[in-house]
């Protein structure tokens, strides 16, 4: 056991995957991941058993305006007897508020959703488009179909979606924060900004 | 015997096999990790812990059996770091596991 990679030094990770699915990967030292410091880490199947026509990874993450340092520091004030979390100020996917996934119509694709925040839970849902979950924290599951789902920090969740056989609009999806977990919801806080437009194409 | 059925079954088995060893590959990263300033959600700019002088880091995407060579060169001025790679069982490599301060060596 030590102490981590000094500030100058190298650690050199190396390891084979023996796991199929869905991780991430980030720091684990005091707040460093809340502060930017992690990412998704993906395990193609050779032998995928199930058939899609894409495979886009989506990242969810709160965002605070604080460091972890300076969030650490009023969390574990005496001035926080209760223990009130740090509310977020903004909700991320793939880290902006303006991600667009392409689908073409009737085509199906893999979503692999991955919640890499610090604290709320993330409600899901794609618009008027039900969903297959496939893969629970790396573990495959038989297919299941639903309207939408909930995906706690640290879990991630795959899904088939087909795309409507439509071009007339788009669609939004939306991952919308749930905010009963917060002590209270700040003037202003939009929890499911969230969101990000589906476009449907033609081929 | 074996009906064509089965034949073919065995046929696509092997391949899978097959490929999955020759295309077990190595995976070689190095990942300077600085402090940069990002403003993701466009109404605060602040400071982020990014890599290669890039905010976010990139994702990591490797094929089942491969082997992830990850060197992470600490950049920060301040303070220690450490990477966890989440929900990988690490059997025989519980030192690459990186809760620092718990297993890592």
């Amino acid at each position: 056991m030590h102490s981590g990679i000094p500030p100058g030094e190298s650690l050199t990770y190396n390891f084979t995957v023996q796991q199929n699915g869905t991780y991430w990967i980030h720091s684990h030292v005091m707040g460093q991941y809340p502060d930017g410091l992690r990412s998704a880490f993906i395990i193609h199947n050779p032998e995928e058993p199930y058939e899609y026509d894409e495979d886009i990874t989506i990242t969810l993450s709160d965002w605070y305006h604080d460091t972890a340092t300076q969030a650490i520091a009023s969390f574990m004030s005496y001035k926080n007897p209760t223990g009130a979390e740090p509310i977020p100020t903004s909700c991320l996917m793939n880290d902006t508020q303006n991600a667009t996934i392409n689908f073409e119509p009737g085509k199906t694709y893999r979503l692999r959703f991955v919640n890499l925040g610090a604290f709320p839970m993330f409600y899901v849902w794609l618009e008027e488009h039900d969903m297959q979950v496939i893969e629970l924290d790396g573990v495959y599951t038989e297919p299941y179909t639903v309207q939408g789902f909930q995906i706690a920090t640290a879990q991630r969740v795959s899904v088939l979606i087909t795309a409507k056989n439509t071009t007339d609009r788009n669609f939004a999806l939306v991952a919308s924060m749930d905010t009963s977990m917060f002590d209270y919801v700040p003037d202003g806080l939009n929890w499911s900004e969230c969101l990000s437009k589906t476009f449907h194409l033609t081929t | 015997m074996y009906s064509p059925r089965e034949t073919g079954l065995l046929f696509i088995v092997l391949c899978g096999l097959f490929a999955t060893a020759a295309h077990a590959a190595t995976q070689t990263l190095e990942w300077n990790v600085t402090y940069l300033n990002a403003n993701p959600d466009g109404l605060f700019e602040r400071q982020v812990m990014g890599v290669n002088g890039a905010w976010p880091p990139p994702n990591i995407e490797l094929n089942y059996g491969d082997r992830l060579v990850l060197t992470i060169n600490n950049q920060l001025p301040d303070v220690t770091t450490g990477v966890h790679a989440h929900g990988l069982f690490q059997n025989g490599t519980n030192y690459y596991d990186g809760p620092v301060g718990v297993v890592q060596w």
